[in-house]
Order: C-alpha cells, then structure tokens, then sequence
C-alpha cells in the first residue's frame, strides 16, 4: 500500500487516510484547482480577467492587509494544497519522503545574499521577481513551520550552491531565446560577465539543473559549455552525494560531474523529475518557458536571469549599505521575531526584489519598452497555482512593510495580469478605477508613525486654505458695567473677610411703639368716657339701609312674635350690642315677644347678657321671651330650626317647653314669627341663616343686624332683596338710634370710636410717611454703598 | 371598590337625594325623611363637639403628665373647663348654679375675648405704621390709603362731624362697590364650588366619609 505524506508534517500515512494521523492536516483536498487557474499564460497571450472569488475562497478568513507596525500572524497554509496544480501534485506524488533534512540545515547553505534594498538599479530584476519576493516574504514573516513539500522545495534549491560549477557562458554566448534573460538581467546595469562567480555562486543550483535536464535530449551540445568551468572550481567531494543523485547520474549520459552540494539540494521529488527523460521534458519545459525550449548548447550553464539576479542582489546590497543613512526606516522584514530559521534564499530573494505593490510583477503594458519585454517573456510561464494563492498574503504582508517606502515614484504604470490585478488590494484596485486624484494626494510619508502611508496627510499644510489668522487684542474688553460689577464683587469680597464690630442694640424695640400705640388708642378712647364731653357732632348722612330697617319694624303687629339670632362672638359684643342695642329697644317699645335662637355656644348667654344690660327698662316691665338656647350642627341645625323649630329646639335654656311659653305661643314654625332678626359679626353665619331659612321663611322680612367687617359680604343680599335691612356697626347703630331720640350705647360709644379713629388715622398716617421716608433713605443709602 | 366602600357610598347619595329632594317636593314622607336625616347629622355634629372637648384634655392631660413646658397653663384649663362643664350640668337643674354660670361667662370669657379683640385694633393700627418701612411698595401705599379714606369715611371727626367727599362718597364707594363688588364675587364662588362639591358626593366621585 502507497503511502501519502502529510502536505503539513510530510510524515507517511497510509493512503485511505483522509487527515493526517499525526498532525491531522488534510491529506485530501476537498476541491481541485479551478481548471481557469490552471490555464498557463503564455507569451502573447492577453491576460484575461479571472474572478477573484476563486482566490477568496482559498483565502483564510481572517486574512487581511498587515498595515505598517502591525505584527504578522501566523497562517496556516494547509488550505493552499487544494490549489496545488496538477502537476506539482504529480511531481509531489512521485517525491521520495524527505531525508531528515530539515530546512533549518539546508538554509545555512544558502549562498544568496543576506541583505538587499531596492534601488532604483535594481528594478527590472526586482520586477522579475516579484513573484518569488511574496513567497519568501511569506516565508520569512509567517516564520511557522513550513510543510515537508516547502521544505523540499527549499531544500532542492538551497544546498550546494557555492562548490557547484560555475556556468560561465555569458550572456552573449546564450540563444536568441535565451536573450530575455539576459536582457532582464541587464536591465539592472550590470552585465552579467562582469561577476560571472557571483552568479556561480549565488544561482540555485537546482534550478540550473532543471534547465540542465531539459537539455538532456541534446546531450552532446550541453555537454560543452560547461566543461572546462567545474575544473577551475573546486569540486566538492563525491562522498556527500545521495543515492538518489547517484542514480541520477547513471542515468545521465551527457551530465557533467556534479557538484558536491547539488545532491542535497534537490528534493526527491524533482530529484525524480529529470530520471524520465522523455517526461521531464515534457513536464519541465512549460514550467519556465512557454516558447520553444532554448538553445541546447549550454545546458550545464545558470540560467542569465539567475546570474542576473545575483548581480542585483549583489548590486542592491552595495547599494542599501551605501543608502542606509539615507533610508533608515527601511530594514530586513520584520518577520524574524519568532526565531525560527529562515531560509536565507528566500528571505534575500525577497529582500531583492521591490515589493509587489509598487513594482507589479508583471508588466503587460502594450507601449512598454524594450527592457520590459524580456521580463514578459519570462512571466508567460505558467504560474503555479499554488503560487498564486500565495500571492496575496505577500501583497498583503508587504503592503505595509517598510521597504515600500523606498519604492521609487518614477517606476511607470503598467497593465497587470488579471491573476497579479486580482491579487492586489483594493486600495489600488480603487485608486485606479477612481476618479484621478490630485497627484499631490498620494503622497506617500516617508517618516515617522505614518511612514509608508499614501494619502493620509495633505499634501499642502493645513486643512484649509492658507489664511493669515486675524489678530486679537490681547487687553480685554471690559464695559464700565462689567467695570462696576466687578468693583463691586471685589468690594464684597474684601469686606466678608473684614471684621464687623459689634453695634450696639437699639433700645427701641417694637414693645415700646406697640405701648405708645396702645397709650395713645386707650386715651383717646377713655377721654370722652372721663371727661362727659361731647367732642363729635350728630351724624348728617344716614345710611340708605337705615330707612328699610324701621319702615319694616313699623309694620310689625302689636305683640308680634320676634325671632332673635345671637350669633355673634364675645369679643364683638361690644359692637354688636350698641348697634342691635336701639334695633331691639324699638321692637320692645312695639310689644313684641321675643324668641331667643343661637347657633354658638356662647350665644344664649350673650342673648341673657345683652337684654340685661342694654333693656333693663323692659325687663323690669314684664319682658316676654324665651331662650331656645344653642342649635348644634351649623348650617344642618338652621335647616332643621327652619324646616320645623319645635322639633328642633323644644326646651328652653332652663329646661322649659320652649313652645308652652308666653313668648312663643302660636309659633309653630318658622314663617309665624314676624320677623327674623340675626345679630352677627361673622358673614357665613349670616348667609347660612338667609340660604337655609329661605325655603321656609316665607313672608317673614329677615333683618341683619351685623358687625362693620361683614358688611361686604352680607350687603348683596341685602342689594339683591334677600334680606329686607340692614344695620351696620356702630354707625348704623348710632343712625338708628339717633332716628329713634332716645341717646343710648351707640352715643357714648360715639365720640370714643370718633377719637380712636381720629388717633389710629393720625398715627397711620404719620407712621406710614415716617416709615415710608425711612425706607426710601435705606434704600439710597444701600444704593450707595453698593 | 369594595362592598363597604359600596355601601357607604349608597347611603351617602341616598341620603343627599332625600334631603335634597326635600327642598324641592314637599311631600310629607320627604320632609320627615329629610328631617331626620338633619336631626343624625345635628346629632353627630353635637356629638363631634363632645368629642372635641374630650379629645382637649387628653392632649392637656398628657402634657401634664409629660411634664412639657406649659403643664402649668394646661393644669388651669383643665380645671376651667371641668369647673364650667360641671356648673353647665347642674344649671338647669340647681338654680344656685345658674348665677355662677352667668358669673363665669360675663366675668371672664366676654372680657377676655373682648380684650383681645381691642390688641388687634392696637396690633392693626401699629402693622399699619410699619408697613411702608418694611415693604414699601404701590400696594402697600393703596392697601394703606384705602384704610385712612375708610376710617376718616366711618368714624366723625372731632368737632367737625362728617368729613365732606370722604363720608358720602369716597366712603360709601369703597365699602358698597369696590368691596361689594369682590364680595360678590366671591360668594359666587363658593356658591358654585358648594354645588360641584355636593354634585360630586351625589354621584359619588367624592367620597370624604371613606372608601376609594
């Protein structure tokens, strides 16, 4: 049973296996090449557009473009197999399993230069090699671990460069298809005939010897050239040579002595290759050449575009140690932080050649010159499949590396292959399709953080147009407002923290006005009550509401019951009895019986008080009335003495049948008494008893006798006909009683209310200019000090 | 809402309907329904004012008991009032009391009452001086002019009587049209808010007594 090498470890599993048993990588590809990459372009042949989506879907998911100072990460490239070509895929089958040679031994052998910059002497061959530059950069940067088939790879080409034969046949000894070589070769400006031992020792050996083997139908014309070369080199001992290379050398009729490290440079799988002679040239040919296979005459001799591009490695070494202190941003890639070994072929190859964004690897341009047509000839190979899934990591990885900022500008645009257009990121892709941008926007920087970046900054200094910035002033711009605000901000500042002292309390206080004011109200009211005088006239103007009260009380029948409300206060009863005082002395003289009602708790006793003290007369003439006492419940209590007053107030005051009195008698509700008399100093009492009593009343007139201070409210009802009159305070008992010539309270409380009066109006007066001036000097004098 | 809330309700608008209906139809089962619904609610109001003076000396009591600032003043009207509540009862009853009873009102509360009601005239007259220093303002000049022109209108001046264009006109203008005038206003105001007060209970969407 076969077995199949891992493409990831290169160990052997059997060929069932789907996965590798050791590493678990797929043996299998789940997909083949897409048949569109595996048409080869040929010299001539236009480049045709291929859709990219086959390229995406070889592409890692997370793969994107490394920008500059970004680390690279590691990808696997096990996903690349399945676009391997057919025949790397054959080549790979036939390959003997690897000899334990690891690339890290094979890559100190490698005799390519270290270190190379781009210069712009070194272009053409840098563009040449783009394509290799993106392998080895991957290489170089991804730093992990490469599969067997790569190492292979490298190991066939890295080992026994220098102690090969030199090729010396020089660029003019080459065929005429052969001249694009060369041409590419010297594009760089150094011939190579001028260090034909570099090229020996730089040009991989393995790829010499696959043009060898290509020569092999022609055994006699390859075997000139290259015989006196291997003389004057030291041959390399025989004894490092593989078995393999031995029985490859049997094999090879017209093949020179090989060198001593070409055996351990070729892998076995293109060690095979050349073993069938009829088939590997066959299969050999189209891999570098598409024209006619070249002249045969010089088979053992190192292809000149190998030669040359030793020479620009060479070339381009001088010239970046010379430019190092002119490009110090530029450096070796900076993929070499992992430590693994890096095969120094593909690190120097890729070193050498310009990045590929900048120097495309292929110039299609119709109009081209001449230099570049050797260049196109030599990439109208077919592209390995599995190079061009390559391709993009390496666009994308040098992308962002320094060494694009050497890239020179005066390199001319050119068409590029649709796989290399496909390849390229879609900056460019855009950049190109766009509208043209103004030449200064693609200015590439060429230091600090932004170094490598095209575009990010604009090309003149400045966002906007240049503009002298205006001047101002620096003095500040204060108003004399913002002046005196701050003045005066300061000056509450400084006197917060300045200590007040302590002033002395005016001995004035408001105790002493209130008894000067008290003094002086108590004087002028006891000064009639003392003296006997009378010091104010008799009222002139009598009130309109006088002339109602006595044209009702009139009209009232002799012996009429009189319905009495005493609701009214202690504290007023003074007022209240020297106006009800001449009302009630007038209803008395006219014989009617009185009823006595209250809905204070208070009034029945000032009802008892109020007869005692203003009609002694009466009583000691067998007065008749009778106290009904306290109604409780308010407004509900007048509604119920209203709706039926027996019912509600049915004992006197001293626990008598209220309506078995004299007084009473006939009364049963409330329209049969003549008239209602409220005595009130409080406005809701009065018209609760006229809203309540209203619906039950009936004819009876409703006469309100009532305090000064609830004259405003009661007087609509009096206006709107509610009530038949009205007396008011003192005044209206002093009108009252002053119209009915019999002096009383009202009189001798009459000059004492005109004195009071006169004296509060005097003090009002005074006090309130007096205070008004105070006020106003503190406030300018705030004023000023503020 | 619960079925207490429920039935509280219902007696609450049944109730307002009687009485009010009560003012409207003069039916005899309306007037006696509606007046012994007035009667429970003169009642309870009687009964609240009980409450109320019970309630009084608890808060004295606890005072006392507390040792709070003012025990001593607390201490008297407990005594004041129990003194008069007792002689209250037993007037009626036992004549003797009945002078006491006379006594205790004309000799202290009339006086009393009387006296504070003459410090507001003193308070009044010195707020009056005060005013226009501590507030000096266009109303508070008008507040203080209004007062000079009704007092001079009401009270006679000495020896002179009425006072001429203040008496018969400034007087009478300010008291039966100015403050008439906002007094009426007033009135209808209370007029309507007791409609839309009583309106709402009707319907119950006020329910004072309790309930949600």
């Amino acid at each position: 049973m076969a077995d199949v090498h891992c493409p990831m470890c290169g160990k052997p599993n059997p060929e069932e296996q789907d996965s590798c048993q050791f590493c678990g990588a797929r043996l299998k590809p789940l997909t083949g090449a897409t048949p569109v990459d595996s048409q080869p372009i040929r010299a001539g042949e236009k480049p045709t557009k291929r859709p990219t989506s086959e390229f995406e879907k070889v592409k890692p998911a997370d793969e994107g473009p490394i920008h500059a100072g970004e680390e690279p990460t590691r990808k696997n490239t096990g996903e690349l197999e399945r676009s391997l070509p057919s025949w790397l895929k054959s080549l790979r089958k036939g390959e003997e399993p690897p000899q334990a040679e690891s690339p890290a031994d094979a890559s100190p052998d490698l005799n390519l230069p270290a270190e190379s910059q781009p210069t712009p002497s070194a272009e053409s061959s840098a563009e040449s090699l783009d394509w290799l530059a993106g392998l080895g950069s991957a290489a170089a940067e991804d730093e992990e671990e490469v599969p067997d088939w790569m190492a292979g790879l490298r190991g066939a080409s890295a080992p026994g460069l220098e102690p090969e034969a030199p090729t010396p046949a020089e660029p003019e000894q080459a065929q005429p298809e052969q001249d694009w070589m060369s041409r590419l070769g010297g594009e760089a400006g150094q011939p190579p005939a001028d260090s034909p031992e570099q090229t020996v020792e730089s040009a991989p050996d393995w790829l010499s010897r696959l043009s060898q083997e290509a020569e092999k139908p022609q055994p006699a014309e390859t075997a000139e050239a290259p015989a006196g070369e291997p003389q004057e080199e030291p041959a390399a001992p025989e004894e490092n040579l593989p078995d393999w290379l031995d029985a490859l050398k049997s094999k090879s009729t017209v093949s020179e002595e090989p060198s001593p490290g070409s055996g351990n440079d070729l892998p076995d799988w293109l060690s095979g290759t050349p073993v069938a002679p009829a088939e590997t040239d066959a299969a050999a040919a189209p891999v570098f050449t598409s024209e006619p296979p070249p002249a045969r005459d010089a088979p053992t001799e190192v292809p000149d575009w190998l030669s040359q591009l030793q020479s620009d490695v060479r070339a381009a070494s001088d010239a970046e140690e010379q430019a190092e202190e002119f490009e110090p941003a530029a450096g070796p890639f900076p993929a070499d932080k992992s430590g693994e070994p890096i095969p120094d072929w593909l690190s120097r190859v890729d070193q050498t050649a310009p990045p590929a964004a900048s120097a495309p690897a292929l110039v299609m341009s119709d109009e081209g010159e001449s230099p570049v047509e050797p260049s196109q000839a030599a990439f109208s190979l077919e592209t390995p499949d599995w190079l061009s899934k390559l391709r993009p990591d390496r666009s994308a990885e040098t992308q962002g590396s320094p060494e694009e900022e050497a890239e020179p500008e005066n390199l001319e645009t050119a068409d590029l292959p649709s796989w290399v257009q496909a390849m390229r990121p879609v900056e460019s892709v855009i950049s190109e399709t766009g509208p043209s941008a103004p030449d200064d926007a693609g200015a590439t920087e060429d230091s600090g953080p932004l170094a490598g970046l095209r575009g990010v900054l604009p090309s003149n200094p400045g966002l906007g147009t240049m503009r002298k910035p205006p001047a101002y002033a620096i003095k500040l711009q204060v108003s004399d407002n913002q002046q005196r605000y701050a003045a005066h901000l300061e000056k509450m500042v400084l006197e917060e923290g300045r200590a007040r002292g302590l002033t002395p309390a005016r001995l004035t206080s408001n105790r002493v006005w209130r008894w000067i004011i008290s003094i002086i109200l108590i004087a002028a009211v006891l000064l009639p009550l003392v003296s006997g005088r009378q010091f104010t006239p008799d009222m002139k103007l009598l009130p309109s509401e006088w002339s109602n009260t006595s044209t009702v009380l009139n009209e009232f029948p002799a012996d009429a019951p009189i319905l009495l409300v005493f609701d009214y206060d202690p504290a007023l009863s003074g007022e209240l009895e020297a106006s009800a005082a001449p009302v009630i002395d007038h209803v008395l003289f006219l014989g009617a019986r009185l009823g006595l009602v209250s809905t204070a708790p208070t009034g029945p006793a000032l009802a008892e008080q109020f007869l005692e003290s203003t009609q002694p007369y009466h009583l000691e003439t067998g007065l008749q009335y009778t106290n009904l006492g306290y109604l409780a419940g308010g407004p509900a209590g007048i509604l119920s003495f209203a709706t039926d007053p027996v019912a509600a107030a049915r004992l006197t005051v001293d626990g008598d049948p209220a309506w078995e009195t004299t007084a009473l008698q006939g009364v049963s509700k409330l329209s049969d008494f003549a008239a209602v008399i409220i005595l009130t100093d409080n406005a809701d009492n009065g018209r609760i008893w006229i809203e309540q009593t209203r619906a039950f009343i009936g004819e009876t007139p409703i006469l309100m006798i009532i305090s000064a201070q609830a004259e405003p409210m009661i007087r609509p009802y009096d206006d709107s006909g509610q009530i038949q009159g009205m007396v008011t305070g003192l005044v209206g008992g002093k009108t009252y009683e002053q119209s009915y010539a019999a002096p009383g309270l009202a009189r001798r409380y009459w000059d004492s209310f005109g004195l009071g009066a006169l004296a509060a109006e005097i003090m009002i007066a005074v006090g309130g200019v007096l205070g008004a001036i105070m006020a106003w000097r503190a406030r300018k004098q705030a004023g000023e000090e503020a | 809402m619960k079925l207490k809330g429920l039935f509280s309700t219902a007696v609450a608008v049944l109730c307002g309907l009687v009485v009010l209906a009560g003012y409207f139809v003069r039916l005899d089962i309306l007037v006696n329904a509606s007046n012994t619904l007035i009667t429970w609610a003169i009642l309870l109001t009687a009964f609240a004012i009980l409450l109320g003076i019970i309630n009084l000396l608890i808060v004295h009591v606890g005072k006392i008991t507390r040792k709070q600032k003012g025990g001593f003043y607390s201490i008297i009207l407990i005594f004041a009032m129990l003194a008069t509540f007792a002689i209250g009862l037993l007037a009626p009853h036992f004549p003797p009391a009945s002078p006491a009873f006379d006594f205790a009102f004309r000799a202290v509360q009339l006086p009393v009452e009387a006296s504070l009601m003459a410090l507001l005239a003193v308070t009044l007259t010195y707020a009056s001086i005060r005013l226009p220093r501590r507030r000096l303002s266009v109303f508070s000049v008008i507040f203080i002019i209004t007062g000079l022109l009704v007092l001079l209108g009401t009270a006679p001046l000495p020896f002179l009587g009425d006072t001429p264009l203040v008496s018969d006109t400034l007087r009478p203008t300010i008291a039966q049209v100015l403050a008439a005038s906002g007094a009426r206003g007033i009135l209808i105001g209370v007029a309507l808010g007791a409609l839309a007060t009583g309106l709402r209970v009707l319907f119950g969407a006020d329910r004072p007594y309790g309930g949600k």
